[in-house]
């Protein structure tokens, strides 16, 4: 086989391997949990106690993964219970923030679904104690009755945005609390998810805390609420007074067992006994940056520490600090090659710099070399003294190579005399402001002028075709001008087609935007194909170097 | 030559100039209009107050990613954007990081400049309120797709050397889904690979600050949304600095401003230039046409 | 989304499959028509001509890097290299971009090799590689151009504010200049200053018109039916929009 063919080989393996990341469905691997977790729910179910989290294996993919109380210890199962979907809108990006009920069907989880949009309210259920899930869409509220749901507002008529949310099952009714982003607090009850009754009033009109909970729950008391806020440091209980005020209860069970630790989400965990949150503990200095959390599953038992003492009555470490995000299996594979392709570039830039020096150096050399060779021989163009022709050959060469060694010398000692913020730093900002910049200024504002002669030269109106371009020419350079406002202010508002600004500004973006469209798609579609062609090994001019 | 040109007609002669009697022309209109700062009505262009009301309306608790890619040549125009962007939000308190890239060191360094200044006289610190990343090599899409799953398993180090994890307003913004906004300034605002790679994969907002001539090819996309705002050339920056002069953040006029009175009075010797040259051709034409009657 | 989604995966499929057949029937012999490109077919005429001047030519890169626009420009520029190889001529390449270098290198080395030329004139006085810096790009490649007095001057590839000084600084050292660019808002620079500019997808489509490459013409044709669906569903999209405005699951459809 030749060494072409073998390249194609490669080529093409290397591309299906990108081509099947794209395009096959995202297969989450057992380590979907290993970047961050969040969030964790409790449940009883006939004496077993289930565990729901969300785990992320790079952050913001939420997925559903499951723990089961087993000989006093919590057992991870190892793989996810749910899953984003592909292509339903509302979880497409990933779930959040989940809470579970046991009803008689089953169990019922709802979640927040993340989508391109704002996050959406479903839920899902299960009939095997949440090792499967079937996911049901987004749950329903409205008002009086009427349901109206479309695309831009799946969750019917609500209110606000919702952030997070409780909910409750009890005697075959649900009770949804939405916690909104402007912190107020809407109840919504029913017997089915799918028909939920909104309250018109919020059940808390104005905040109740200054900053937003970490995580939010409800509990019901027959059928009066009480608001558990866990905020970073501490889980605040709200309960309506007699006078329809929210007054917080006189107790605050306070974090953890570590001055570092934050309470930063979870919820109530079995009716008011205790909390179950997730205790993160803020990253120490130095340490690796990948995962700058440490996160521990902490319970606290509500009942015995209403006068507020801490106690963490159990700690399961979820995620330990450096722990790298885990992507999809065939990610790996991009990532890796994201590195590869950067460490080649820093290679490569190597290699033109030798490149550019050989080049120079030889010049210098070749020129040294004839410094003393006669005057008039053939190898000296041109007559005259001979610095004058070691400069007119290689001076330029010189300039270079001196100013790249001063460069390079002030850039890498800069970097040692940062702190001082003397010596070669100056030096180089020195360099860089007194020379580079201005110099850069300097060529760029050659363009401009390179571009009236050539505008005086070439546009000129020899037919119909180039008056139409240079009318439009004129009242885009004018236009978008302050003295195209100037003219625009002498012509009555309501005559827009002389006002150049207006016209200017429609130009570019009807006109213009439909040329370039046009034309981008027809380079997009041909870059398509030549993508094609080089993948399947089609086009020979790409390994026409290769034998 | 000279007998040749005696033969030319005079319209032939304005017709066919020497180019570097333009050149001259051209930068005496230049440093005079510098000289004398002329004051302009700025422009108002709509994509400007998108993005304006854009920055009114992002969220504190996320940060807002630069893209700084201008050079010293595009200064004039670029800075200014840039500059009047910061101050806008540093007077909201938006946390930002400011990403170059090792292919264009001066938008590195004329970017910290800019940053430092302006951070000084708003008396905001480095590593707290805002962050310049050391440059990042650019390998293209996968580069952009690596900083925003991961910024801190990507960048690793800061302008000063720090480690990341050791910046304090960094530990609340890890990957992509911190960031509320992002915005290249650059000469060529090039967004396809953020649109690509970053706006459509996570839905992030995209603004752009370009050089004039380069902001055309923005508006397909500002109309399909991909794009936020855009500050299009010095105009888009006097713009801008207008908006934040008249929000009270700030109280001298702007790079943008000075700029854009030269550049109209630059503009309107273009056009002129263009006209002469065409009313000379004309007037050529209908001389030689009477000749040969 | 990391992923496609569905629409993508669709359109990915159905441009594929048209560009796949197209090159199997024109394997197989069907024939196709090319539309002249003025500026493509005038190549041979600007190496001819800087040959009998004796000036020597200069193929520009422009900014890409590891990419397609990079590969489809040295697929030409393997093309240039091997005519003016025939005719003992050096070509100049200038180089913005690191990488670029290795692959230009090899295409360089690989024109003349063909034609028997090999070490007829150095790498590294030919190939250089200029600066990742517009500026400094420009300026050094506009001295180059006037010092060498480049007969024949080629712009392939993207460029940004360079284009105008290139094209301007190849006008006044009277070279016959083709540009041929993928970057839209260059095309006026050029157009000014060049002798023919070619742009858009034409860009891609110039390594066809040297070989008649079944693979190359055929994929050609495909690119233009998917066009032609694309077209098709701009101009469906545009009515149905325009006539059902207030059903939600139409708009759904078009949000699709």
């Amino acid at each position: 086989m030749s060494k072409r063919n073998i390249l194609k080989i490669i080529a093409f393996v290397v591309g299906l391997y990108f081509f099947l990341e794209y395009i096959l469905p995202e297969k989450v691997g057992g380590e979907f949990d290993s970047y961050e977790v969040n969030s964790p729910v409790c449940v009883e179910k006939q004496g077993q106690k289930l565990q729901f989290y969300v785990g992320n294996y790079y952050k913001g993919r939420g997925i559903i993964g499951r723990m089961v109380r087993k000989d006093g210890a919590w057992k991870k199962d190892p793989k996810p219970v749910m899953q984003r979907s592909l292509f339903l809108k509302f979880d497409q990006y990933g779930l959040a923030e989940p809470d579970c009920a046991i009803t008689p069907e089953g169990l019922t989880l709802l979640y927040m679904g993340q989508n391109e949009k704002e996050p959406v309210l479903c839920f899902a259920e299960s009939k095997d104690d949440g090792k499967t899930f079937q996911k049901k869409g987004p749950a329903v509220f409205s008002t009086n009755g009427l349901f109206k749901v479309s695309e831009n507002n799946p969750n019917g008529f609500l209110p606000d945005k919702i952030k997070t949310f409780a909910a409750e099952y009890s005697g075959g009714r649900w009770e949804v609390f939405l916690f909104t982003m402007t912190y107020r607090v809407f109840r919504a009850s029913g017997s089915d998810l799918k028909h939920l009754e909104l309250d018109e009033e919020p059940l808390v009109g104005a905040t109740l805390t200054e900053k937003s909970p970490n995580a939010f729950d409800v509990a019901l008391e027959g059928r009066s609420p009480t608001l558990f806020y866990i905020m970073d440091r501490e889980i605040l209980k709200f309960r309506k007074g007699g006078d329809g005020q929210w007054a917080p209860l006189t107790w605050k069970a306070s974090a953890g067992n570590g001055s570092n630790d934050t309470m930063y989400a979870g919820g109530r965990y079995n009716s008011a006994d205790g909390a179950l949150y997730l205790g993160t503990r803020q990253m120490q200095k130095g340490r690796p940056i990948d995962s700058p959390f440490e996160t521990a599953l902490c319970t606290v038992n509500l009942r015995d520490h209403s006068d507020g003492s801490p106690l963490a009555t159990e700690m399961t470490i979820y995620k330990k600090v450096g722990a790298q995000p885990r992507p999809t299996y065939l990610s790996y594979g991009t990532e890796w090659a994201g590195k590869f392709l950067t460490v080649v570039g820093s290679f490569a830039i190597f290699i033109a710099m030798i490149n550019l020096m050989l080049f120079h150096g030889k010049k210098i050399y070749q020129s040294a070399l004839n410094y003393n060779a006669p005057l008039g021989e053939e190898k000296l163009p041109g007559g005259g003294a001979p610095m004058r022709n070691f400069l007119k050959n290689a001076g330029y060469s010189a300039v270079f190579l001196i100013f790249l060694a001063v460069m390079i010398v002030c850039a890498l000692k800069g970097q040692t005399d940062e702190a001082k913020g003397t010596g070669w730093k100056t030096t180089f900002d020195f360099l860089f402001n007194a020379i580079q910049a201005p110099m850069g200024s300097a060529v760029f504002s050659m363009i401009t002028f390179y571009m009236i002669s050539a505008a005086y030269r070439s546009f000129k109106v020899r037919s119909l075709e180039a008056g139409f371009l240079m009318a439009a020419a004129i009242v885009c350079m004018v236009g978008q001008m302050p003295i195209g406002e100037l003219l625009a202010s002498l012509v009555p508002e309501s005559w827009k087609l002389l006002q150049l600004p207006w016209l200017s500004s429609k130009l570019l973006s009807v006109l213009n935007a439909a040329a370039y469209r046009a034309v981008l798609i027809g380079t997009l579609i041909g870059s398509v194909a030549i993508s094609l062609r080089i993948w399947l090994g089609l086009d020979n001019s790409v390994y026409s170097s290769v034998d | 030559m000279a007998e040749e040109n005696k033969k030319r007609s005079l319209w032939d002669r304005i017709q066919f100039c020497d180019p570097r009697i333009l050149y001259a022309l051209f930068a005496v209109v230049v440093i005079v209009f510098e000289m004398v700062q002329v004051k302009m009505p700025v422009p108002n262009p709509v994509w400007v107050g998108k993005l304006y009301d854009k920055v009114e309306s992002l969220p504190l608790d996320k940060a807002v990613l630069i893209d700084c890619d201008y050079g010293a040549g595009n200064r004039g125009e670029c800075e200014g954007q840039f500059k009047a962007f910061i101050q806008h939000l540093f007077s909201r308190n938006i946390k930002f990081m400011v990403v170059t890239w090792t292919t264009n060191v001066e938008g590195q360094k004329l970017g910290r400049q800019v940053l430092d200044e302006v951070a000084k006289k708003m008396g905001k610190v480095d590593g707290e309120d805002y962050v310049m990343f050391q440059a990042i090599v650019n390998a293209g899409g996968v580069t952009l797709q690596s900083l925003a799953k991961d910024i801190h398993g990507f960048v690793v180090k800061d302008i000063n050397g720090r480690d990341l994890g050791d910046i304090p307003m960094m530990k609340n913004f890890r990957s992509i889904n911190d960031v509320s906004l992002i915005y290249r300034v650059a000469y060529s605002w090039g967004g396809i690979p953020w649109i690509g790679f970053v706006q459509s994969v996570y839905g992030t907002p995209l603004a752009a600050g370009s050089a004039g001539i380069e902001s055309s090819t923005a508006y397909p996309y500002l109309d399909s949304g991909q794009l936020c705002g855009l500050l299009a050339g010095a105009a888009g920056a006097a713009a801008y600095e207008k908006r934040i002069i008249d929000a009270g953040i700030t109280e001298e006029t702007g790079i943008g401003t000075k700029t854009v009175s030269v550049q109209s009075f630059a503009t309107l010797f273009v056009v002129v230039s263009i006209l002469i040259s065409n009313f000379a051709m004309f007037m050529s034409k209908v001389q030689s046409r009477r000749a040969n009657i | 989304m990391d992923h496609a989604t569905l629409p993508i995966i669709i359109f990915i499929l159905l441009f594929s499959s048209f560009i796949i057949t197209m090159i199997i029937l024109t394997k197989r012999g069907k024939e196709v028509f090319l539309r002249p490109i003025n500026g493509l077919k005038v190549i041979d005429d600007a190496i001819g001509r800087a040959a009998e001047e004796d000036r020597p030519i200069m193929f520009n890169l422009g900014f890409d890097d590891l990419s397609v626009n990079l590969f489809c420009s040295l697929a030409v520029m393997g093309y240039v290299v091997r005519k003016a190889a025939k005719l003992s001529m050096p070509v100049y390449v200038p180089l913005a971009q690191p990488l670029a270098y290795a692959m230009a290198e090899e295409f360089w080395k690989d024109g003349y090799a063909a034609m028997g030329k090999e070490g007829m004139f150095a790498v590294e006085d030919c190939l250089r590689y200029m600066s990742s810096n517009q500026s400094a790009l420009g300026a050094g490649i506009a001295g180059w151009i006037k010092r060498e007095h480049v007969g024949a001057n080629f712009m392939f590839g993207t460029y940004g504010f360079e284009s105008m000084m290139l094209a301007e600084a190849g006008q006044q050292a009277g070279a016959f200049q083709i540009a041929c660019t993928p970057s839209f808002y260059q095309v006026p620079f050029f157009m000014v200053s060049c002798d023919y500019t070619v742009f858009g997808e034409e860009f891609y489509a110039a390594g066809a018109y040297f070989n008649r490459d079944p693979v190359l013409t055929g994929s050609l044709v495909g690119q233009d039916y998917s066009k032609l669906v694309l077209l098709l569903l701009i101009v469906l999209g545009s009515l149905l929009l325009t006539i059902f405005q207030k059903y939600d699951y139409l708009r759904l459809l078009l949000q699709w």
